[in-house]
């Protein structure tokens, strides 16, 4: 380098090759880049991953569906023969791994985000002191707080968008369509991993995580405080998520099951007299035993959508009410 | 040296005083620093030293009185790219390296001089790509003091700058410091409690002390105001001296000193003579429940509780 010119010069030398090729980028935006360059690349690492992965079950499992097709072996009731069953067996490794590995971790996904972005976004700032390295500069700390939060914040909206996109697509093309896997929508790991509830929670656990580190200013305890909420959030939004759209209320004939890939609430009987009784009521007893039919409470997969926007709604205001509390709190 | 008429005071507080959960880290502060002035801001540990920069560089708000800073309240956005500080424990982002701190004050800070700045982190010899959390804590003050200078201040707030800094590196970046001032009419205020540090930089002189302003004034008024008395023993006692102007005395052995706030010869067996920059802080800080010229009458209690800084 310029190390042996003089003093001088050196520093203009080193300014002037410096210019042309860094300054792209410039102001906040660069600083905020440069500050996200850990969470960036491992979004776009984890994005990429999961993407090859989703693409291998994608096409592993048409291959297979190729094959049951040409040799007649497609419909269950072939399975019995053993030669069916052989070509059939190769699908199970994407199905596994879609269900059991991909499906989970993109449930984590948003307490993962919110514990490992959202909450040391703030508080690291805090516990190293470099908020008041930033209030010394010439930037309004709000202006700074804006671009430090819209670059992971845009990360995340994009790399779960993009992930939600391409599990929704394998779940619908080859997964609920599929001739063997069996994963109704409403599922405990199926749910979270499937149309905008990804990108939701994760924007929603984001936030969460900035609010709580701003609060605690402590990097670690803002850690296990936003893990804790956003499970403890998570339970309760699951539990109120059978409310979140009318419920089909219907009368079958006694015993009939619930539609395919459609969510049970609750199911009893329809005595005589025209009442009802929960069917946990029933159980052990012989109240029920003039029953007439059958009532069933449930959610057809068709109110997967609604259920998923009414959901979204109610995260993405909570996230804006973060948001605006931790905006409030950073002084001018 | 600019009209003190027409320029605003640097630093001028009215009544100012900040509370952290019910202790008073700083109250009752009158004082103005005027423009230009390399003001040293002394006192122990816990003084409300570095509450007092706080305020100043707006990382704090006060709990009362008002403060303005260059002529502006200290709130005014303004005053953003106008006011340069570095704060004691010296905060940059681990991660950077010392180029891209730079680079950091550059892209924020629109006046940026970034000669000044690279001349300062190559006078320490660092690395341009070594990792901030790689140097040493007296390198990283080197690197705060390159992000302070580069941004070209009016006024340069420093706290406890030359703590962790060699001889050799104080003395380099002290006269960096001075010649900034001189070149550009900066004004710069430092607190330390390393009283030498001061001694020939400062010309103007805040005096914190239990979080109340002792002494605020030109340093050369203020040491051409006292006199370091020396007498024999017996000379010294209750009242030998006139209390309105007594800061402290002190026997050791047969000889007794005595700190006195006046310039006119007194009466007795004294030799007097001007003291200098660490005789009047020490014979201050020594005698806590004294007044001094820049308190009001009715602050002579000095506050109970230990104080933050």
């Amino acid at each position: 380098m310029s190390m042996n010119v003089l003093t001088g010069r050196a520093g203009a030398t080193a300014s002037a090759s410096r210019r042309p090729t860094a300054r792209r980028v410039r102001g906040l935006l660069w600083l905020t880049l440069r500050q996200n360059r850990a969470v960036l690349w491992t979004l776009a690492v984890l994005v990429v991953l999961v993407a090859a992965d989703l693409l291998w079950i994608h096409i592993a499992s048409r291959h297979v569906v190729g094959v049951l097709r040409r040799t007649g072996c497609y419909y269950p009731e072939t399975w019995s023969n053993g030669q069916c069953w052989t070509l059939l067996s190769p699908i199970n490794r994407p199905t596994y791994w879609y269900v059991s590995i991909l499906q989970p971790a993109v449930t984590a996904l948003p307490l993962l985000i919110g514990v490992f972005i959202g909450a040391p976004l703030l508080a690291q700032e805090y516990e190293r002191g470099t908020i008041r390295l930033i209030r010394a500069q010439s930037v309004s700390p709000r202006r700074w707080l804006a671009s430090r939060l819209a670059v992971p914040g845009l990360a995340v909206l994009a790399a779960t968008g993009v992930l939600a996109a391409l599990m929704s697509w394998v779940w619908w093309v080859d997964i609920v369509h599929g001739p063997i896997a069996f994963d109704p929508p409403f599922q405990f790991f199926t749910y979270p991993a499937l149309g905008v509830a990804p990108v939701a929670w994760s924007l929603f656990a984001l936030a969460l995580g900035v609010l709580i580190g701003q609060l605690v200013r402590r990097t670690l305890p803002a850690m296990f405080l936003t893990g804790a909420l956003v499970a403890i959030m998570y339970g309760l939004v699951r539990w109120a998520r059978p409310y979140f759209y009318p419920l089909v209320d219907q009368v079958v004939p006694l015993n009939e099951a619930h539609p395919t890939n459609s969510w049970l609430i609750d199911r009893g009987v329809v005595m005589a007299d025209g009442s009802r009784v929960s069917t946990d009521v029933c159980l052990g007893t012989v109240r029920c035993d003039g029953a007439t039919a059958s009532w069933i409470q449930y959610h057809p997969a068709a109110h997967l959508v609604p259920i998923q926007l009414v959901e979204a709604a109610l995260l993405l205001v909570l996230t804006a009410v973060a948001l605006a509390v931790v905006f409030r709190r950073m002084r001018p | 040296m600019d009209d003190p008429t027409t320029v605003p005071p640097a630093l001028e507080a009215v009544g100012l005083g900040k509370q952290y959960r019910g202790d008073w880290a700083l109250r009752d502060c009158d004082f103005a620093v005027p423009a230009g002035r390399i003001c040293g801001v002394v006192g122990p540990n816990g003084a409300g030293k570095s509450t007092l920069l706080g305020l100043a560089a707006r990382l704090l708000a006060p709990t009362e009185g008002e403060l303005r800073v260059l002529g502006e309240p200290a709130t005014a956005p303004e005053l953003r790219a106008r006011v340069a500080y570095v704060a004691q424990d010296k905060p940059l982002y681990p991660g950077f390296t010392v180029a891209e701190t730079l680079r950091l004050g550059s892209e924020l800070n629109p006046a940026w001089d970034d000669e000044m700045a690279q001349q300062i982190v190559e006078q320490g010899e660092l690395k341009q790509r070594a990792r901030i959390g790689s140097l040493s804590g007296g390198q990283r003050t080197r690197v705060s003091l390159a992000l302070a200078l580069g941004k070209r201040p009016d006024l340069l707030l420093l706290d406890e700058p030359m703590a962790d800094l060699d001889p050799l590196a104080r003395h380099q970046l002290m006269g960096t410091l001075m010649a900034e001032a001189a070149e550009r009419g900066t004004t710069i205020v430092l607190s330390s409690h390393i009283l030498p540090e001061l001694d020939g930089v400062i010309d103007f002189l805040l005096l914190v002390q239990r979080g109340r302003i002792r002494l605020a004034g030109d340093l050369e008024d203020i040491l051409d105001g006292h006199q370091l008395l020396t007498g024999p023993a017996e000379a010294a006692g209750a009242d030998a001296l006139p209390a309105e102007v007594l800061v402290e005395q002190r026997v050791g052995g047969r000889r007794a000193t005595a700190l006195v706030r006046t310039g006119e010869p007194l009466d007795g067996p004294w030799e007097g003579g001007r003291p200098g920059l660490e005789d009047l802080l020490l014979g201050y800080l020594r005698a806590p429940a004294a007044t001094g010229p820049g308190t009001t009458p009715g602050e002579a209690t000095p506050m109970n509780d230990e104080v933050a800084a």
